[in-house]
């Protein structure tokens, strides 16, 4: 702890001695700057400074070129995006991402190479996020543990505000995606999820400093919606009711419904008015760059408003500072800074707000789909708070001292990102009472980095070998603090009051608070050594031994020692004469990565904690007064020891490069292949845990990612068409369970050895029993006379009821006669696009696609399903305002007897899954540059690009009932999501 | 220019040198303490492990009763006073006995591992527990206590699994590295027999309260874990918690030998538990009020009315919004929370069946008011009548969902109405009358064979009529038990004892032969564990 602190506050003193040394030191080199002016364009010094700069910050093994990783950005950047996550979508061979909801700033995950570990639940989507790097530092990744109070788990707690949302595109220079061993091999584990390599645009001297100016304003188009009012409710209910029901279960028939003469529930249906109100977004960024040749600077701000509808925004205020200074011919040091201020409008759907209140109230009426009345809601929004801010820094300083063939690199780095919301919903929305919580989160990541470097001088220039050692520190913390509370003095003061009595005070009896903390940490440190050898340009191998050790492991089984090699083998340059390829090269590497866990608590071994919650209540931790701990029976139980899970990967990398490298080829293929893996196993109910947590499982990955650039036309001044491509395949499937074992089930999820890891598991539906002849039979009595098929073994089936496959033929349906289907992760995903340009003109487009995933249609389940939903106090049947607009084709679907006890209209039958494959034109942004007009020419303004573009313009899908991109971490559609909107914006972007 | 050189090269080398030798030094800092759990090799080593785990103790029992509301949803619906208006749930397939049907929220409730987790807390606390007498501040005495209350814990628990499942494993000693892997059913009577001698066996290493001045052989006074007997009431269970557990034991066997002698001990010594009759006096507040006698410990001035129970510490915010765990969540609709329904209510006709006296402080019409009140029930004359008798809102609640209201298991009034039936069962039908008067002269309804004057000798007197005397004793001693103890968690269990007791009811005695007065065990159960049989009558 002590020396955490110590660490800490070093690399404080660090950066802040940095500052304020480097200051005077820029802007002592700006004043010197204006007499070298002239010099400084043919100085040197610049030149090698300029080369310094350029030369990317990653260490990969195989490859010079970052041409294979680099994300392309020239036209995302000129669409209204405002995340990480989106600016890669379709856009980064080997990298999928899911949005599912258009809500701005709300969290977003992505997979690198297919999905490595199942997900028991949304803490596992945290634990499969890759590492983003920026400039070298790797930024905090969001932990899930503030999940274990959480009663659920749509939303994380606190602001839930994506923390990759916090980097502005425009200071962004390049983004790689790092997948392959060699690409990590220097990483380590914290990259075995895959790295995305972030370098921000550069600070480069130049004579003059360059002022950007970038800007866009935009708007959404409100989607097409058919609105329904309860007339269309009735008439689709009408059918069940008078097909099955008996007179008492219409005595039951909801009043909202039934009654006509409402007219909030059979009045116009108009709703969307107010909901689908767009607003504008806009972004304004400034930039300044300049510098000295032994010093240069760069400072960007920003400003960004996205926007959906139900009134959810999104603000951002951005701040980049970035320097470079050669004080020395040999030293080159840089700083960059680059901080974030978001803030976070939310939505107002009432499943957000319960999960948040852990309440749901009596909800036999839903909301009006009238406009009057669906604002007379609105209204009694007036008192309420809902802040959601985040605060993030993450700076890094870099000495790298070059002595011939010797470099010594330390970097030091430190990510800070802080969370907080504050709430307050007043008793128009509480039922007469009042809800207030306040959270503070904050996740901090301080890494100290150092490498040496030497290339050993031999005497032949043909023969190279480079040795390399590194070091590297990270440190963890995450921690919050929460509290909600009910019952606030009234909705205007939210404190707790103090009654005066004579002279006496107390405190007043209100407000019934419940607080919470907790923190973690966890530590990684590690060392690798690297040697390579290289015979001219053909042929290259490097293998690298790395050491890593982690916290959250048995202490005895803390370290663990893995190797990587890689190799590239340059066959153009063997065939010197070949014409047909300009670039032939086959790449192979192989390594063992560690892989992280996120919970620190396997480490202890069978332990005690707080665990005396139920499953409405799970934070309940006091019993008379005092808290009392147990053994983890919730969780289950905890073995002695847990050592490393890791990941064997594979990777073998073809280049092809056509006509001088106009058109390039990269196709990778991969086997990954991850072991040893920690897994919840059933165990006896009698002895009180729930699971056991086995080490043993083993996903395996495999696929391929295919990326084609070529440049069509090349003229410059007239018609140029550069076109680009990414194609990826991915197979997962189940390797191995522990002890041997051949399938699990955990909740409404089943693992079987040999199949995929992203499956539904459900029933085969195979129609209707339509009369009492069609009932399939079950069981044999012993006389001979054979029984009805049965639900579970107890309910018999009966007409109206729907027909599943008895796959294990035993005349009984039950959970084993459910099958692996589909996959909620895509099988083919990519991206098309092109850059076309004429004269001063052109057009950026791009199209995304996922093909071979199925989606789960738990809105239409639902929806059908009225007869359980309409009872249930579950928070996931919630009727919203939007549950007014028609989604499906009920006449489409069997007519099932919805009272029925086998419950006809369950989501976990093939009935509900659906394709998912869409193609989506992701930009089409079209642009004129005024720069080469003469008015500009005349004012030197380098450059001064107008342009227009469009978002989300269309999608090509076979699903009728909405976006299929929309899914929850299993593929679940609920349509609780706000729309991913199509968007149309006018932009500018000058430098001068 | 090269001295220059020299100095910043110095300062690069120092600088980098006091970077790696950090970074060593790190390497020992994987070593992190961790806040939010306790190895188990560290766990029972101190007063306060001892003090964490047997609270925590309590704390799983009661999750395990509350989950789902489990306590109610097991005791109070089958085939009893209840009625739902949410046709089609899982509630109304309880009531109508239907367990079979596999409706969202009845997996939980065949599933027993939270009995079993638990009773895994027991037995691991019995074995492990000793290890805290190292620490001096954690006397033999406490220890001793402490032990015993495990057992007695446990034994309450095995009673109400095998309430509900029948033949259920018998697991009495801690889950270890391996898990139990052989775990079958034992036979009911093998499970009762066995809490009966541990119970027995650990009443001695009881003191009769806690915090206060203890009247056993151990003298085990002075405030326990710091806390008086006023702040813990019944909440740690003593001797007279362990005898009501041994007495309702006796009752679900049916041994009203036994019982009747266990029972009349507690009879003969409420003062020494600390509990009484609610009296008359304050029969409304009591049983009805926001601070009733289910609200918190239940220690209301001297006296803690909750003879045994599993109970909610307000204080210490031990209850959440949800209001699962507390049977207000159940029963509680407008006018107290803004909801339209309850879950479950008592139907006018079986009210109207159950009380035969309009001057009864539980009846609806308050003669007093000369209207009806919300008494026991609200709404009376709605469709759908409130029951209202539970309504124990946290201070702050304010119609919020927050109650305080405790899992109920056992009060004098049911001690009283179990030894009336020990007597009609003996035949001295004087002193089962004598037990049912009792009751009846506290709530101001008329007697079944005497005159009851409650206020002395002016007061107004409450003579036999045709329905306070309506299908014989035995019936009115359930009657009363109905009414007294209504949405206690008794009906369901009552109903057995009743028509076990007459055994003339053909197809509940079919029901009881072929088990069907148990819950089916979840399939999770099963598949989990394949030497457990479903229960043979859920099995056709």
């Amino acid at each position: 702890m002590r020396i955490a602190f110590c660490i800490r506050n070093l690399v404080f003193c660090q950066l802040m001695i940095f500052c304020l040394v480097s200051i005077p030191m820029v802007a002592k080199s700006q004043t010197t700057s204006q007499e070298s002016e002239d010099s400084l364009a043919t100085s040197k010094t610049a030149e090698k400074f300029k080369e310094t700069l350029q030369k990317t910050n990653s260490q990969r093994l195989d490859d010079t070129s970052s041409q294979r990783t680099r994300v392309r950005l020239n036209g995302i950047s000129k669409a209204p995006f405002i995340s990480l996550q989106q600016y890669l979508k379709g856009n980064a061979s080997g990298l999928f991402v899911k949005e599912e909801s258009g809500e701005p700033g709300s969290e977003q995950f992505m997979f690198i190479r297919g999905l490595s570990s199942p997900l028991f639940n949304k803490q596992d989507v945290y634990g499969v996020q890759p590492v983003v790097y920026l400039n070298g530092t790797p930024l905090t990744q969001e932990n899930a543990f503030s999940y274990n109070i959480q009663r659920y788990d749509f939303n994380k707690l606190g602001s839930g505000t994506n923390l990759l949302a916090a980097l502005d595109i425009n200071n962004i220079g390049s983004i790689e995606v790092l997948k392959t061993p060699a690409d990590i091999a220097t990483l380590g584990p914290l990259a075995t999820n895959g790295a995305i390599w972030i370098t921000t645009k550069v600070a480069q001297p130049s004579a003059k400093p360059i002022i950007n100016f970038e800007s866009y304003v935009g708007m959404l188009r409100a989607p097409k919606v058919k609105t329904i009012n309860a007339a269309y409710e009735n008439d689709f209910r009408k059918r069940y009711y008078d097909a099955y029901a008996t007179p008492e279960q219409l005595a039951a028939y909801p009043v909202y419904v039934a009654n006509q003469y409402d007219k909030n529930y059979y009045g116009p249906s108009n709703w969307n008015d107010i909901y689908y109100q767009s607003k504008p977004v806009y972004y304004v960024g400034f930039g300044l760059n300049g510098g000295h040749d032994r010093a240069s600077y760069r400072f960007n701000i920003s400003d960004t408003k996205d926007h959906n509808f139900d009134d959810t925004n999104f603000d951002r205020y951005a701040l980049t500072f970035g320097m470079n200074m050669l004080p020395l011919k040999w030293l080159t040091i840089s700083s960059n800074i680059n901080a974030a201020r978001t803030d976070r409008d939310r939505n107002k759907s009432l499943r957000d707000r319960f999960a948040e209140t852990r309440f749901v109230p009596d909800l036999a009426n839903p909301l009006s789909p009238n406009k009057e009345a669906y604002q007379l809601y609105l209204d009694k929004y007036r008192t309420s708070i809902d802040d959601n801010k985040n605060n993030a820094i993450s700076g890094d300083f870099t000495a790298t001292a070059d002595i011939q063939n010797l470099q010594i690199k330390t970097q030091l780095s430190i990510d800070y990102e802080e969370a907080l919301r504050d709430v307050f919903w007043g008793s128009e929305l509480m039922d007469g009472n009042s809800f207030i919580s306040t959270y503070y989160g904050l996740a901090q990541r301080t890494s100290i980095k150092n490498t040496i470097r030497y290339t050993v001088p031999l005497a032949h220039d043909q023969h190279r070998i480079r040795l390399e050692a590194g070091q590297n520190y990270v440190s963890d913390f995450f921690k919050y603090d929460y509290i909600y509370g009910y019952n606030t003095p009234n909705d205007f003061i939210k404190i707790k009051s103090v009654l005066v009595n004579g002279s006496a005070y107390s405190n007043n009896d209100n407000i019934f608070a419940y607080p919470f903390s907790d923190n973690l940490k966890a530590r990684l440190s590690s060392y690798y050594g690297r040697i390579g050898y290289s015979f001219k340009n053909v042929f290259s191998i490097d293998a690298v031994g790395r050491y890593d050790g982690y916290s959250s492991f048995s202490p005895t089984d803390r370290w663990l020692l893995t190797p990587v090699v890689a190799t590239k083998v340059n066959i153009h340059e063997l065939m010197p004469h070949d014409q047909l390829f300009s670039t032939f090269a086959l790449r192979g590497s192989w390594g063992t990565f560690g892989k992280l866990i996120q919970d620190s608590r396997f480490k202890l071994g069978p332990q005690y904690r707080v665990d005396l919650g139920y499953s409405d209540e799970p934070v309940i931790g006091g019993s008379g007064g005092y808290s009392g701990i147990s053994q983890t029976y919730s969780f289950g139980w905890i073995n002695r020891y847990y050592n490393w899970p890791f990941s064997e990967k594979l990777n073998i990398g073809l280049d092809l490069g056509w006509l001088n490298d106009r058109v390039i080829l990269t196709a990778d293929f991969y086997n990954n292949k991850d072991k040893n893996m920690i897994v919840p196993t059933s165990v006896a109910s009698e002895n009180g845990f729930s699971y056991k947590w086995v080490q043993g499982m083993a996903v395996q990955n495999t696929g391929l990612n295919l990326g084609i650039t070529a440049d069509i036309l090349h003229n410059p001044g007239g018609v140029s068409w550069q076109f680009f491509t990414n194609f990826n395949w991915n197979k997962n499937k189940l390797l191995k369970l522990p002890y041997d074992l051949n399938e699990i089930v955990y909740g409404d999820m089943k693992l079987v050895v040999g199949k995929p890891a992203d499956s539904y598991w459900l029933f085969e539906n195979q129609g209707m029993i339509e009369d009492e002849a069609s009932i399939p039979p079950g069981r044999t009595n012993v006389d001979g006379t054979v029984l009805p098929m049965t639900f579970g073994g107890t309910i018999p089936f009966s007409v109206g009821d729907p027909l599943w496959a008895d796959i294990n033929k035993d005349g009984v349906i039950d959970q084993n006669d459910k099958v692996l289907k589909g996959h909620f992760l895509p099988v083919y995903t990519g991206g098309i696009g092109s850059t076309l340009s004429f004269r001063r003109f052109n057009l950026d487009f791009m199209f995304y696609y996922a093909l071979g995933q199925q989606l789960l249609n738990r809105l239409t389940s639902t929806k059908l399903d009225f007869i359980n939903s309409e009872n249930s106090r579950d928070i996931a049947s919630i009727k919203e305002v939007t549950f007014w607009q028609q989604t499906f084709d009920y006449n489409t679907y069997p007519l099932y007897n919805p009272w029925s006890g086998v419950i006809p209209y369950r989501a976990d039958q093939d009935l509900f899954l659906e394709d998912a494959d869409f193609l989506k034109l992701r930009y089409v942004t079209l642009g004129y540059d005024l720069a080469s007009l003469d008015y500009f020419k005349k004012k030197k303004i380098p450059k001064m690009l107008v342009y227009v573009t469009g978002t989300n313009l269309f999608t090509l899908t076979k699903f009728s009932g909405g976006d299929p991109e929309q899914v929850n971490y299993r593929g679940a559609y609920t349509g609780y999501a706000l729309p991913l909107a199509a968007s149309y914006s006018l932009g500018v972007k000058i430098n001068f | 220019m090269y001295k220059l050189n020299k100095y910043i090269f110095n300062k690069a080398v120092l600088l980098l040198s006091l970077v790696f030798s950090m970074s060593v030094s790190c390497t020992r800092q994987l070593d992190i303490e961790s806040t939010e759990a306790a190895s188990s090799i560290n766990m029972w080593q101190s007063y306060d492990d001892a003090k964490s785990g047997l609270v925590g103790l309590y704390g799983l029992a009661r999750a395990a009763l509350a989950n789902d509301n489990a306590h109610w949803l097991y005791g109070d619906l089958r085939m009893a006073d209840f009625a739902t208006p949410r046709s089609g749930s899982y509630i109304e397939a309880i009531i109508k006995n239907r367990l079979n049907e596999d409706l969202p929220g009845m997996e939980d409730l065949k599933d027993w591992r939270r009995f079993y987790a638990a009773i895994d807390a027991c037995n691991t606390f019995i074995e492990k527990s000793g290890g805290c007498l190292q620490d001096t501040r954690y006397s033999a005495l406490y220890h001793k206590v402490d032990v015993a209350q495990a057992h007695i814990l446990r034994a309450f628990l095995y009673l109400y699994v095998s309430r509900i499942w029948g033949d259920v494993p018998l697991v009495t000693s801690a889950t270890t590295e391996g898990l139990n892997t052989n775990l079958t059913r034992t036979p009911q009577r093998q499970v009762l027999d066995f809490c009966i001698n541990d119970v027995k066996l650990y009443l001695d290493s009881l003191p009769t309260e806690y915090g206060g001045n203890d009247q056993s052989k151990l003298k085990f006074t002075g405030p326990y874990y710091g806390r008086t007997w006023a702040q813990i009431g019944n909440f740690y269970w003593g001797y007279w918690q362990g005898m009501t557990v041994l007495a309702q034991i006796y009752a679900w066997m049916g041994d009203y030998e036994r019982l009747e002698p266990v029972a009349r001990k507690i009879w003969d010594n409420l003062a020494q538990a600390k509990t009484q009759l609610v009296g008359y006096q304050n029969a409304n507040n009591y049983l009805t009020g926001n601070n009733s006698i289910f609200y918190g410990n239940g220690v209301i001035g001297s006296y803690c009315y909750q003879l045994l129970s599993l109970s909610y510490n307000m204080d210490n915010k031990e209850s959440g919004p949800s209001g699962v765990g507390h049977i207000e969540s159940l029963t509680l609709a407008d006018p107290y929370i803004p909801r339209q329904k309850p879950d479950i209510y008592v139907p006018r006709d079986t009210i109207d069946q159950l009380f035969y006296s309009i001057t009864d402080l539980r009846h609806p019409y308050q003669s007093a008011a000369s209207s009806y009140q919300s008494v026991y029930f609200t709404n009376y004359y709605a469709s759908i009548p409130v029951l209202s008798k539970f309504k124990t809102f946290a201070p702050a609640a304010n119609g919020f969902s927050i109650y305080g209201s405790c899992i109920p298991l056992s009060r004098a009034e049911d001690i009283c109405l179990l030894l009336a039936e020990c007597y009609l069962y003996k035949g001295t039908i004087g002193d089962a009358q004598g037990f049912l008067e009792r009751i009846r002269l506290q709530r101001f309804t008329n007697g079944f064979a005497n005159n009851l004057r409650p206020l002395g000798t002016g007061g107004p007197v409450y003579v036999p009529t045709d329905r306070s005397r309506e299908n014989g004793l035995l019936w009115n001693i359930f009657r009363e038990r109905r009414v007294e103890l209504m949405g206690e968690g008794y009906g369901w269990y009552d109903l057995i004892r009743y028509k076990k007791y007459l055994a003339n009811d053909d197809e509940f005695n079919k029901l009881v032969e072929q088990g069907g007065i148990y819950w089916p065990v979840s399939q999770r159960v099963l598949d989990n564990n394949p030497l457990i049989e479903q229960n043979s009558y859920w099995k056709r």
